[in-house]
C-alpha cells in the first residue's frame, strides 16, 4: 500500500510540468555549480602550490647563511585548500591563508580572502553545499506542504482513509516519496563530486557521512513539513509556519545562536594576549640579549657540563643552544597561551553545537564543513601542524647552529644551501576523519533525536479529526 | 443495512445531532433532507467512522461502526459535494490508485469496464482528471465505490452544482446500484433531485430527524411545501 | 483621497487583527535592537582598546622622558639601545596607527571583523604584517557573520514584508471575492499601491523609530550626521526596492500560497543565490591572492639588501633620496657603517611600498569586477553602501593602510634626516619626535 502510494506521487510529481521544470534547473544548478566549484579549487589549489613552490625554491637556493639568519629568514606555508573544498568551503574565505614560520615568535594566520575585497555575498559563495542547504529543502518545503492539506482541502483524504489507509502510513508514504526526490538530487550532486574528486579511502568515507548527514536532514524537513501540513486547516497556514521555521532555522538561530556562544565564552581581546604571552615570553631566557640572567645561568650549566671555564673552550656553539632553549621555553608558552585559546575555541564549538538539538540546520552546517574539512576543527589542525612544523624547522636549525662546527660567538659562520634543502618541507595531510569522528557526535545525535521526533509526530501526534 | 440508533452528537456544546434514530433495508435509496448546518455531514461522518456519537450506535451491515471502523469502512462507498480526484492522473489511474489503496488489483479492462458502466465513455477514461466536469468526477467517484463491492453508498450533497443532464445521470445510477441491492444514504438539500431518486426521505432540523415518508406517496410540490413548513416552525 | 485614508485605515484593522503580522513586527523590531546591541558592543570594545593603546603610549612616553632626565643628570648609563642615537629615539617613539570605529558601525559592523585596527608602527613595519591582523575571535562565528543592523535591514526586512505583504491580494483571491473589489469605484493597481504603503510608512517609522535611540548612544548626530541621513536614504531606497517587486508579484499573483512562493524565491535567489553566485565567479577569475609578491619583498629582497656592501648601500640611498645629499655625512669621506646600517629600512620600505601597491591594483581589479556585479546583485550594492558609509568596508581599512604607510614613511624620513645629519636626540628633541608622532587616528576619535 505504501509503494502504492510513494509510485502514485512520483506519477503526480512527473506529470507536474512546474516540477519537471524546476528538477532540470536543480540539475543543471548543481552541474554548473559542482563544475565551479571544483574550478575555483583548482585554481586556488595551483596558486597555493605555485606559492609553495617558489617559496621552497627560495630556500633550497638560499646563499651561504648563518642558521640563526636562517631561523628569521624563516619559510612560509600556506594553507592548502580542504579536501572538499569544491563542495562546501566553510570558513575558508575567512581566515588567513599565510603563514609566517620563524624563529623567536609564532606569528598569526594571515591576508584572507575576504579581507582582500569589499563584501561581495553573507552566505558565502554559491556552492553544492548552498544548494543543498538552503535551495533543495525550501524546495521539499514547496512540495510537501500542501501535500496532505491539499487532499484535506479537496476531501481526497476521505476517500482514501476509507480504502483502508491509515492516517499515519499515508503522511509517512507521502514525506517518504518527497524525501526521495531531494535524496535523488542529494545523490546526483555528491556523485558528480565523487567522481571529481580523489579515490582515497578518507575522501569515500566523508562523501558517505556527508550523504548520510543531509539525507538525515531532508527526511526531518520533509516529515515535519507533512505533519504541518497535516495538521493545519488550509495551506496558507501550513506554509506560513513552514517558511518561518525555515527561515528561524536557516537565518536568524545560527547568528544569534554564534553571537551568543562568544559571549558565553568570551576570547581574550588580541591585545591582551600578546602583552600576557610577551609577559610570560619575558621570564624566559633573551636569546639575543648577553646581559640575560637565566643565559648566564644555562652558561654555568653547559660549562659545568664540558667541564671547561669559557664559552670559547665549548666544543659546540653556545648561541645555538640558548636560542633553542629559549625556543623551548617559547613554545610553552606558546602552548599555555594558544592552547587556552583553542580550549575557548572547542567550548564555543561544543555550546554552538548543542543548538542542534533546538535547529538541526546548524547541525548539518556543521557536519557538511566538518566532514568537507573547512570547519574550524580542520582549521586548527592546520595551525597545530604548522606549529609543529616550525618546531621542527627551528631545532633544526639551532642544532646545525650549536653542534655544526662553529663556535660560540661565530655569527658569521654559514652553511651552505645542501643542508637548507635537507630540511623537510611541511606537508599537510588533512586530518582522517574516522579520527576525529567524536567532534561531530553532538551533531550527529541531534539529527538524529530531529529524525526521531518527526516520525514520533507522525505516530503519535495525527489528529484523528483533521480528516473530517 | 444501515442502522442508526439514538445516535446523539455534541461539539462545544452545540448539539448537531440529536438522538437519531433512522433504519435504512438492503437495496433503498434514502434522502436525508435538511438546510445547512442541520447535522447531515455529521451523521455521514459518523457512518463514515471519521466522528464518534456522544450517545447511540452506528451500523453498516450489522458491523457496529464505532467499534470495528475498519471492516465497516470496507463496505461502504462515499461521494461528497465535490469529488476532487488527483488531476495529473486519467480516470483510470486515479480508480487503479484508490483499488490498489483497498488491497484490489484489477486489469485495465476490468477497471475500464467499470469506468464505463458508471458512466463514464471510453474516451474520457485516458484523460487527465484535471479535464473533467464535475459530473464526470463523480462518476469516477462511483466507479471507486463499485470497484470496491461496496454494499453501503454515502453521498453528502452529490447534486450540488451538477448541471440537470448530470444530475439526472446520477440519479439513473443511482437506481441501477440500488437495483443491485446496494444501499444508498444520500443527504442533500435539493427536494427535487431527492424526491426523484429516492424511495425515502427523512427531513433533519437542528439534528433531529422530525418526519420520514416514503417518496412514493407524496409529489414534489407536497415536499417542498411540507419542507418549508417545518424550516419555518 | 478619503477613499485612500479609509483604505489605509482597514489595512492597520487587518494588521492589527492578525497576531502573526504583530508577533512578526514585534520579533524583527526585538532582531533590530539587537543587531544595533552587537554593533554597539563591537563599537564600545574597540574604543576600549584604543583607550588602553594610548594609556600605554602615555606611560611609555612617561618613562622615555625620565629616562631622558636621568641620562642627562648622569644618574643612568647609556643603555644598549642607546637612546641619544635618533635611530633608537625613533624607534621608542610610540606611534600607533589606529583605526577608530566609526559610530555608524552600530548599524554596520560591515568588514570591521576582517582587518586589525591598530598597529605599532616602526620604520621596519610594512601594511600587511602580521601585528594587523584581525582580532582574535571563531572563525566560525566570522563565516556565520554578525547579526548587525545592517544584516536585519537587508535580508530579514524583505522577510518581514512578505509576512505582511503575502495575502495581499491572496486572501482576496483565495476566497474568490478579489473581482467584488475592483468593481468598486478603485483600481486594482490603486488598491494594491495603497494598502502596500501602510506597511511601508509602518516599517519605515518603525526602524527610525528603533535606531534613534542607539545614534544618540554612539555619537553620531555630534560626529555623523550626514552619514546617519545617508542610512535612513538608503534604507528608504531599499525597502522601495523590495516594496516594489512585492507589488508586482501581487499585481500577477494567483493566491496567498502562490505569492508567498514567489515571494520567498525572490528573496532566495537575490540574498542567497545571486551574491553566492557572483561570489564564485569572482573567486574564480581573482583566485586567493597568496601576497607571493609581498612575501618575496618581506624576506628574499629584503636579504638581498642586507647582504649589499655598505658603499653600495651608501649609493642607493642617495639615489632613493636624494635630499640625503646635503646632509652632514654625506659631506663626509669615510663611510659610517653605523649610520648605513641604520639607513637600510629606507631602502626595504621603498620595495615594501612597490609590492604593496601591486597587491592594493590587484584588489582593486577584483573590487572593480565586483562592483560591476552589483547592478544584478543588489542586496550586496546596499550592504557595500551602507558599509562605505559606516566606514567598515574595504576602502576604510585601505586608507587606514595608507596612514600607516604615511607613518612608515615620516619615520624613515626622520630616521634618515637626523642620523645623516648626526644628530644627538635629547629630551627636546625627543618631544618633538613625540609630537610628529603623535597618534595617527584613522576615522573618528
Amino acid at each position: 500500500m505504501m509503494i502504492s502510494i510513494i509510485l502514485n506521487e512520483w506519477k503526480i510529481l512527473v506529470r507536474n510540468r512546474s516540477i519537471v521544470y524546476v528538477s532540470l534547473v536543480f540539475m543543471l544548478s548543481i552541474i554548473s555549480v559542482v563544475w565551479m566549484g571544483n574550478l575555483q579549487s583548482k585554481n586556488q589549489s595551483q596558486a597555493q602550490i605555485a606559492a609553495e613552490k617558489h617559496i621552497r625554491a627560495q630556500w633550497d637556493n638560499l646563499e651561504p647563511m648563518n642558521p640563526h639568519r636562517a631561523a628569521h629568514y624563516g619559510v612560509y606555508v600556506f594553507k592548502p585548500i580542504s579536501i572538499l573544498n569544491s563542495l562546501d568551503d566553510g570558513v575558508s574565505s575567512i581566515t588567513g591563508n599565510v603563514l609566517k614560520l620563524e624563529g623567536h615568535v609564532q606569528n598569526e594566520i594571515v591576508h584572507s580572502e575576504a579581507s582582500q575585497s569589499i563584501a561581495i555575498s553573507r552566505f558565502g559563495k554559491l556552492k553544492p553545499s548552498t544548494i543543498m542547504q538552503y535551495m533543495v529543502p525550501l524546495f521539499l518545503i514547496f512540495l510537501s506542504f500542501g501535500s496532505i492539506s491539499n487532499d484535506k482541502e479537496t476531501g481526497r483524504l476521505k476517500l482514501i482513509a476509507l480504502q483502508g489507509v491509515s492516517l499515519e502510513k499515508l503522511i509517512l508514504s507521502k514525506s517518504l516519496s518527497i524525501w526521495l526526490y531531494g535524496l535523488i538530487l542529494l545523490i546526483f550532486s555528491i556523485l558528480l563530486q565523487f567522481l571529481l574528486g580523489s579515490s582515497s579511502a578518507d575522501f569515500g568515507i566523508r562523501i558517505g557521512f556527508i550523504l548520510i548527514s543531509y539525507g538525515l536532514y531532508y527526511f526531518i524537513v520533509v516529515c515535519l513539513s507533512t505533519y504541518i501540513s497535516a495538521s493545519f486547516k488550509n495551506n496558507t497556514s501550513a506554509i506560513s509556519l513552514l517558511l518561518a521555521t525555515w527561515i528561524m532555522w536557516t537565518i536568524f538561530l545560527p547568528k544569534i545562536w554564534g553571537n551568543t556562544v562568544e559571549k558565553v565564552h568570551p576570547l581574550p581581546s588580541r591585545q591582551n594576549f600578546i602583552s600576557q604571552m610577551k609577559e610570560d615570553r619575558s621570564k624566559g631566557i633573551d636569546g639575543h640579549n648577553p646581559t640575560d640572567e637565566r643565559r648566564s645561568k644555562l652558561k654555568e650549566e653547559y660549562l659545568a657540563r664540558y667541564n671547561v671555564d669559557s664559552l670559547s673552550q665549548l666544543p659546540i656553539n653556545f648561541d645555538g643552544i640558548v636560542m633553542q632553549a629559549d625556543e623551548e621555553y617559547g613554545n610553552q608558552v606558546w602552548d599555555k597561551h594558544f592552547g587556552n585559546n583553542y580550549l575557548i575555541y572547542q567550548k564555543q564549538k561544543r555550546l554552538y553545537q548543542l543548538s542542534g538539538l533546538l535547529n538541526p540546520f546548524s547541525s548539518l552546517q556543521n557536519l557538511s564543513m566538518g566532514f568537507c574539512g573547512s570547519d574550524m576543527i580542520h582549521h586548527l589542525d592546520f595551525l597545530k601542524k604548522a606549529e609543529l612544523y616550525r618546531r621542527y624547522l627551528i631545532k633544526t636549525l639551532n642544532d646545525k647552529h650549536a653542534h655544526g662546527g662553529s663556535k660560540t660567538g661565530e655569527w658569521r659562520w654559514t652553511v651552505d644551501n645542501t643542508f637548507f634543502r635537507s630540511v623537510k618541507t611541511f606537508k599537510y595531510q588533512t586530518m582522517k576523519i574516522k579520527d576525529q569522528i567524536e567532534n561531530y557526535y553532538i551533531d550527529i545525535l541531534s539529527l538524529i533525536v530531529w529524525v526521531l521526533f518527526s516520525g514520533f509526530l507522525i505516530r503519535y501526534k495525527i489528529k484523528r479529526d483533521i480528516i473530517i | 443495512m444501515i442502522s442508526l440508533k439514538n445516535i446523539t452528537k455534541t461539539f462545544k456544546g452545540f448539539k448537531a445531532v440529536k438522538d437519531l434514530s433512522i433504519d435504512i433495508p438492503r437495496g433503498e435509496i434514502y434522502g436525508l433532507l435538511g438546510s445547512n448546518g442541520a447535522g447531515k455531514s455529521t451523521t455521514i461522518n459518523i457512518l463514515l467512522g471519521f466522528l464518534k456519537p456522544d450517545k447511540g450506535e452506528a451500523f453498516i451491515d450489522d458491523i457496529n461502526v464505532t467499534k470495528s471502523t475498519d471492516i465497516a469502512r470496507k463496505k461502504i462507498g462515499y461521494i461528497s459535494e465535490n469529488v476532487n480526484l488527483y488531476p495529473y492522473l486519467t480516470g483510470i489511474e486515479n480508480l487503479n490508485y484508490f483499488c490498489k489503496l483497498a488491497g484490489e488489483n484489477y486489469t485495465a479492462e476490468k477497471l475500464s469496464n467499470i469506468l464505463n458502466d458508471c458512466g463514464l465513455d471510453s474516451q474520457a477514461i485516458n484523460k487527465k482528471v484535471g479535464t473533467y466536469s464535475k459530473g464526470m468526477r463523480q462518476k469516477v467517484g462511483i466507479a471507486i465505490a463499485f470497484a470496491k463491492k461496496a454494499k453501503v453508498l454515502l453521498l453528502d450533497e452529490p447534486a450540488s452544482g451538477l448541471d440537470p443532464l448530470a444530475s439526472t445521470e446520477l440519479s439513473t445510477t443511482l437506481k441501477t446500484l440500488s437495483d443491485k441491492g446496494t444501499t444508498v444514504l444520500m443527504a442533500s438539500h435539493d427536494i427535487f433531485r431527492v424526491r426523484e431518486t429516492c424511495d425515502r426521505i427523512g427531513i433533519l432540523r437542528n439534528g433531529s430527524l422530525i418526519d420520514q415518508m416514503d417518496t412514493a406517496n407524496v409529489t414534489t410540490n407536497e415536499l417542498e411545501k411540507i419542507y418549508i413548513e417545518y424550516m419555518r416552525n | 483621497m478619503s477613499k485612500y485614508l479609509d483604505i489605509l485605515k482597514f489595512e492597520s484593522f487587518h494588521c492589527i487583527n492578525s497576531p502573526y503580522k504583530i508577533i512578526s513586527i514585534l520579533l524583527y523590531a526585538i532582531s533590530i535592537l539587537y543587531g544595533c546591541q552587537t554593533g554597539y558592543d563591537l563599537f564600545k570594545k574597540h574604543n576600549i582598546e584604543i583607550k588602553s593603546i594610548k594609556s600605554k603610549n602615555a606611560d611609555f612616553e612617561k618613562k622615555m622622558l625620565v629616562q631622558y632626565d636621568e641620562l642627562e643628570q648622569g644618574l643612568i648609563e647609556k643603555p644598549r639601545r642607546d637612546p641619544t642615537i635618533p635611530y633608537w629615539a625613533i624607534w621608542n617613539t610610540p606611534s600607533y596607527a589606529l583605526k577608530s570605529p566609526s559610530p555608524m558601525i552600530v548599524f554596520s559592523t560591515g568588514q570591521v571583523e576582517q582587518y586589525g585596527y591598530y598597529k605599532k608602527v616602526t620604520n621596519w613595519s610594512t601594511v600587511f604584517d602580521n601585528d594587523l591582523a584581525e582580532e582574535i575571535a571563531n572563525p566560525e562565528r566570522l563565516a556565520l557573520g554578525t547579526l548587525d543592523f545592517s544584516f536585519v535591514l537587508l535580508f530579514l526586512t524583505p522577510i518581514l514584508l512578505i509576512i505582511l505583504l503575502f495575502n495581499i491580494g491572496g486572501l482576496e483571491k483565495d476566497n474568490g471575492f478579489d473581482k467584488l473589489i475592483y468593481l468598486n469605484d478603485i483600481s486594482k493597481k490603486s488598491w494594491l499601491i495603497t494598502r502596500f504603503s501602510y506597511y511601508f510608512l509602518v516599517l519605515f517609522t518603525l526602524i527610525c523609530f528603533l535606531l534613534i535611540p542607539y545614534a544618540v548612544l554612539s555619537g553620531v548626530f555630534t560626529n555623523e550626521l550626514m552619514s546617519f541621513f545617508t542610512l535612513m536614504l538608503l534604507i528608504f531606497l531599499y525597502i522601495f526596492l523590495w516594496v516594489s517587486i512585492f507589488y508586482f508579484i501581487n499585481y500577477w499573483g494567483k493566491g496567498s500560497v502562490d505569492q508567498a512562493i514567489k515571494m520567498i524565491s525572490v528573496w532566495v535567489a537575490l540574498s542567497i543565490i545571486m551574491p553566492g553566485l557572483f561570489h564564485q565567479i569572482t573567486s574564480i577569475k581573482f583566485s586567493t591572492n597568496y601576497m607571493v609578491d609581498y612575501l618575496d619583498v618581506a624576506r628574499d629582497q629584503r636579504y638581498e639588501i642586507f647582504d649589499m656592501s655598505t658603499d653600495t648601500l651608501q649609493n642607493e640611498l642617495l639615489e632613493s633620496f636624494p635630499a640625503l645629499k646635503s646632509s652632514v655625512y654625506a659631506q663626509d669621506t669615510i663611510i659610517n657603517k653605523g649610520i648605513i646600517n641604520r639607513s637600510v629600512s629606507g631602502l626595504v620600505n621603498i620595495l615594501n611600498k612597490k609590492a604593496a601597491g601591486k597587491i592594493e591594483k590587484e584588489s582593486e581589479l577584483k573590487n572593480n569586477f565586483v562592483r560591476s556585479t552589483l547592478l544584478l546583485n543588489p542586496i550586496m550594492y546596499f550592504q557595500n553602501k551602507i558599509n562605505e558609509v559606516s566606514e567598515a568596508d574595504y576602502y576604510a581599512y585601505k586608507l587606514y593602510r595608507e596612514n600607516i604607510q604615511n607613518s612608515i614613511d615620516k619615520k624613515i624620513e626622520l630616521i634618515l634626516r637626523d642620523t645623516w645629519n648626526k644628530e644627538e636626540v635629547d629630551k627636546e628633541r625627543y618631544i618633538e619626535y613625540l609630537k610628529e608622532f603623535k597618534i595617527k587616528i584613522t576615522g573618528n576619535i
